[in-house]
């Protein structure tokens, strides 16, 4: 009986809000924020390879980019709210990208990182209004 | 695969060589068909996850090492033995014990834990859970284990005298494949979720070990996803090989020099070359593990009933047949696992 709850709940998941849309792709986009946070931080970033950091900041960018796209294309949600959103997780492609150039080019700075926070804080904002 | 390891204790029968025999070629070859499918599918997925290991490791884009990793496959099956390459694959295999080491070096909350073991469907992302769940009951019971395992248990001359051995192999060798799974799944929760991190590339998967372990986990995470796929490979190479070959009536086995079987060594030389096209041309490795998975959900009851009819047929089993508890767990979690798949891939695939 429980399965074919299960079965059931799964074919009505299929059906989700914009609300729902949009913030799955908000939490996904701070999900690489976090990433980028962890793998960027003192502890971990000298013992990982220059070129797995860069790499992982440049499909974070894309994939934020992507999820900024998929937001701005939820039609349905308030423009406030959709617009709010969009530029959030699009300021965090925009670090992310920079953060990889810097990687490639060297270190990443000091400044790179403060901007990484402060999108990350931005995007975490934006997440917490939305369900996922 | 302790069914498939008694059937060929007791009847020196591979899985395909009595399917065919009790069900007829029309039948056998359908079935045939669509493993031959799923295993080139999955074999693709895993040539993926070699190709991405190395791309952890070096730098180098993943689709420049298909062709390479294809290549270091077919040598390793043109040149090796059968033995070999099984001992080889279980020992180096053991790294991924340092997921295990790794979930308790966590200390999870054990109520939790426990509670995790009663199967749930979360309120929020039902679908993607219940597609993960699919994806991973496929990982852990695919159809080319059970072929490859009788295969196996035929090259190496089992006769009843093995019935106890294999029973205790099965145990442990899926024992451990699930306590592995375990530890990646509580070292995900415990790592991954609080920072609300959700895998949508391999780079994620990597910070499982590399955020708490940062001086060597990365590392133990590449030197893992490269040997857990580079077995898996290297077994669903030669069970593409096994089921064509046991299926048509061919001459067929590891041990024997290419040129004793030719057309067994022509199998796996083709099936490798053709997985290492898709990777070569940038298909998404982990998007590719996860439907294959899933697929192999789908497929299972096409391979187990047939199994299912000989366990329980006195003519081969003699009084080594099925108990009904055995028959009645295989019949539940086939079922079920096919219907969940059924529900969840295609609104996964149309909602994602």
């Amino acid at each position: 009986m429980r399965w074919w709850v299960a079965v059931g709940l799964v074919g009505l998941a299929g059906c989700s809000s914009p609300e729902e849309k949009a913030g799955r792709a908000l939490h996904q986009a701070q999900g690489w924020a976090a990433a980028a946070e962890a793998i960027t931080s003192d502890r971990l970033v000298a013992a990982l390879p220059a070129h797995f950091v860069a790499r992982t900041l440049g499909t974070a960018a894309r994939a934020a980019e992507a999820h900024a796209r998929t937001i701005d294309a939820v039609r349905d949600l308030a423009d406030d709210e959709r617009r709010s959103s969009t530029d959030a997780v699009r300021q965090l492609a925009t670090t992310l990208e920079a953060s990889a150039s810097s990687v490639h080019g060297g270190q990443l700075d000091a400044a790179h990182k403060a901007a990484l926070l402060e999108a990350y804080a931005g995007v975490m904002a934006r997440a917490r209004s939305l369900p996922h | 695969m302790e069914m498939t390891g008694r059937l060929a204790s007791v009847t020196r029968h591979t899985l395909a060589d009595a399917v065919r025999e009790r069900f007829g070629f029309s039948f056998h070859v359908v079935v045939l068909s669509g493993q031959v499918l799923l295993d080139l599918f999955v074999l693709t997925a895993e040539v993926g996850g070699i190709a991405y290991a190395l791309q952890l490791a070096t730098g180098v884009s993943f689709p420049i090492w298909a062709a390479p990793v294809g290549l270091a496959l077919w040598s390793l099956l043109w040149f090796g033995k059968f033995v070999v390459i099984e001992n080889g694959v279980a020992l180096v295999g053991l790294v991924t014990v340092c997921f295990v080491v790794g979930a308790v070096w966590q200390r999870p909350p054990v109520m939790e834990l426990l509670h995790g073991i009663v199967p749930s469907i979360p309120r929020e992302q039902s679908l993607k859970y219940a597609f993960l769940a699919v994806s991973i009951l496929g990982a852990t019971i695919s159809p080319y284990m059970v072929s490859f395992y009788s295969s196996g248990a035929v090259e190496e001359k089992w006769d009843e005298s093995h019935l106890r051995s294999n029973r205790v192999v099965a145990w442990l060798g899926m024992s451990f494949g699930s306590i592995v799974s375990i530890g990646v799944v509580t070292m995900a929760a415990m790592v991954l979720a609080p920072r609300g991190i959700e895998i949508e590339r391999y780079e994620q998967a990597a910070w499982v070990l590399a955020v708490p372990f940062p001086a060597w986990g990365f590392w133990l995470f590449v030197a893992s996803l490269g040997v857990g796929c580079f077995g898996a490979a290297l077994e669903l190479s030669l069970d593409i090989s096994y089921i064509v070959a046991q299926g048509l009536g061919w001459q067929w086995g590891e041990d024997l020099r290419p040129r004793d079987d030719a057309r067994f060594a022509l199998v796996y030389t083709g099936a490798l070359a053709l997985a290492a096209v898709p990777i070569a041309c940038g298909v998404e490795p982990l998007e590719l593990t996860l439907l294959s998975m899933a697929l192999t959900v789908v497929v299972l009851p096409f391979i187990v009933f047939p199994l299912l009819v000989i366990m329980n047929d006195e003519r081969y089993l003699k009084n080594h047949r099925n108990g009904p508890i055995t028959n009645a767990a295989v019949v539940l979690i086939t079922v079920l696992g096919a219907l969940l798949a059924m529900a969840a891939i295609p609104l996964q695939l149309a909602g994602s």
